[in-house]
């Protein structure tokens, strides 16, 4: 598999280069009891007891067609069970990135980002990265009372370069209904170009 | 001269050699009390000069056994001296141990074993291997090369070579250990359980030292002594025993120091479940082990630094507001009290891996990787 990743990644995070189009291999499944991980030979206690649960049952059976895009939302459903939120709301982007590539499942891929912020639900979030990925993930999935909330609460907190710009960005887009997919580079260059101006 | 006491005990002693003549009982009992003097309100190194007066009158008038009390005596007043002061009266009390005795006794075996440990203590470790190595021998023959005299005598070599810090040595001296201690206490016994824990240690050591593919199987090596050493003490002592916490902790303390954060990251992961279990979860025991974590996790640029860290500021802030909190460098007797601050540089750890976090998080979101 390879891992080059030259280029910006998404705003969301997701690699650039060609470890972008690997994502459908970064979690092993197991033939025989279905039990989901990076490594299927590196289980532990938690993995074997999560795998007897209702949970678990309930995220195998999930209707996508993907298996790529199911196997992520396994591994998010064992987050979610051990009360893991950030894991659990990173493995449904990464399923929503399996639905990405596929333009047929466009509808498919806004659900699972609804999903993925469904999990970071309830709690206050503290960490600027999650709440970034958050953003884009909100903005990407059309959400756009709850954007612009959170990136009004961002720009508030004078985070500095170059995370006030990305929010910057964001809110432009936001403003505009733009859900589309950018990068890092293109956020950070349109700031530049602005201050030039 | 620095005593106080000496001038006119000397006065006193002229006037003794003047009436009884230099080499006589009467002068030796002087000089022996002056030296009880010093030692007692002063520093027994000062009573160096007088004890060999005292004892070369002693030992020409009566032999070298008699001379052995002064020296007892002294040495142990002069325990927390520089051993350069020690050493060659300690000498002098092994060449006459030996002289009465004769070679293969008990007594020389422990007499070289203290010098050992002396010259150990000042970094003389040439030295110190000669004199253990030599109280083995004769505890070989005393009691038999597969006796719990010998198994405690190489066990003692082993801790010697390993605390100057000769990884080499060792780790030879260790193997040898565990061999005797499989013999002697069997296979599962509690000694080579905390042999294996201690070769763990050494190997882990010896593993920087090396060049990487050594190092990385002298790591392997490390991990798997310590995985058959902690299997033992869990069986014995139960899997979240103070005794299995102690080896956990010595092993993730040796593979930290050594950088190898690799595999010191799930022994801290193990440590941090038993802590919760008897701490509790917001003990600020548990301060140390997550600060440990976030130190390596920011370095290694996780994605596991941030929860990390943000639990081990949580747990601070609670310690900080709890009414009485304590600093403690034993964890021992303290289950569920939830104010006992155990580790120290915890806040430094805890700073630096916030910094090392937030320059990685600037990268992450910057363009360019």
């Amino acid at each position: 598999m390879s891992s080059n990743s030259w280029g910006s990644p998404d705003l969301d995070q997701r690699p650039p280069g060609m470890f972008r189009v690997t994502v459908a291999d970064w979690l092993q499944e197991c033939p025989f009891c279905g039990y989901v991980a990076p490594s299927i030979d590196k289980g532990d206690a938690k993995a074997r007891s999560f795998v007897d649960t209702p949970e678990f049952q309930a995220a195998c059976l999930d209707p996508l067609a993907d298996p790529a895009s199911r196997r992520f939302l396994v591994r998010a459903a064992q987050d979610a069970y051990y009360g893991d939120r950030r894991s659990a709301f990173l493995n449904t982007l990464c399923a929503a990135w399996v639905a990405d590539d596929d333009k047929a499942q466009s509808s498919e891929a806004l659900t699972l980002r609804l999903h993925a912020a469904a999990h970071l639900e309830g709690r206050p979030i503290k960490s600027i990265d999650t709440r970034l990925l958050l953003l884009d993930v909100l903005r990407r999935a059309q959400r756009w009372e709850a954007a612009e909330a959170l990136a009004s609460e961002l720009t508030a907190e004078d985070l500095g370069y170059p995370f006030a710009d990305i929010v910057a960005f964001h809110r432009g887009k936001i403003e505009a209904g733009d859900s589309g997919r950018f990068t890092i580079a293109q956020a950070l260059e349109q700031a530049e170009t602005e201050e030039d101006f | 001269m620095t005593s106080f006491y000496a001038p006119r005990h000397l006065e006193h002693i002229a006037g003794l050699e003047k009436r009884f003549g230099p080499v006589s009982d009467e002068v030796a009992t002087a000089l022996r009390s002056l030296v009880r003097v010093i030692c007692q309100y002063e520093d027994p190194v000062d009573a160096a000069p007088f004890l060999e007066r005292c004892v070369s009158i002693v030992e020409s008038l009566h032999g070298p056994r008699s001379v052995l009390p002064d020296l007892d005596k002294w040495i142990g007043h002069a325990g927390g001296a520089d051993f350069e002061h020690i050493e060659p009266f300690q000498l002098r009390r092994l060449a006459i141990k030996t002289e009465i005795y004769g070679k293969d006794n008990r007594e020389v075996a422990e007499e070289c074993e203290s010098l050992g440990m002396g010259y150990a203590s000042s970094g003389g470790y040439a030295k110190a291997r000669v004199l253990l190595e030599r109280s083995i021998s004769i505890k070989e023959k005393i009691h038999g090369a597969h006796s719990a005299e010998v198994a405690a005598a190489v066990g003692l070599l082993a801790e010697t070579s390993a605390r100057l810090k000769k990884w080499a040595d060792a780790k030879a001296d260790l193997e040898r250990s565990l061999s005797l201690k499989q013999k002697i206490f069997g296979k599962r016994s509690e000694e080579v359980a905390r042999c294996l824990l201690a070769t763990a240690i050494v190997l882990a050591n010896a593993g920087t030292r090396q060049r990487s593919g050594s190092s990385r199987e002298s790591i392997d090596e490390a991990v798997a002594a310590f995985k058959r050493g902690l299997g033992m003490l869990e069986k014995r002592f139960g899997p979240d025993s103070l005794e299995v916490q102690v080896a956990l902790e010595e092993m993730i303390r040796a593979f930290v120091d050594c950088r190898r954060f690799r595999a010191a990251e799930p022994l801290l992961q193990r440590l941090l479940s038993v802590y919760e279990r008897t701490y509790g979860e917001d003990a600020a025991a548990l301060l140390w082990i997550l600060a440990e974590l976030a130190v390596g996790y920011a370095d290694a640029g996780s994605d596991a630094t941030e929860p990390v860290l943000e639990r081990g500021f949580e747990l601070l802030q609670n310690f900080l507001d709890a009414r009485s909190p304590i600093f403690r460098h034993e964890i021992m007797d303290y289950a569920g009290n939830k104010s006992v601050l155990y580790g120290e540089g915890v806040l430094e750890k805890l700073v630096q891996a916030s910094e090392t976090f937030r320059r990685n998080l600037r990268k992450r979101w910057s363009a360019s990787r």
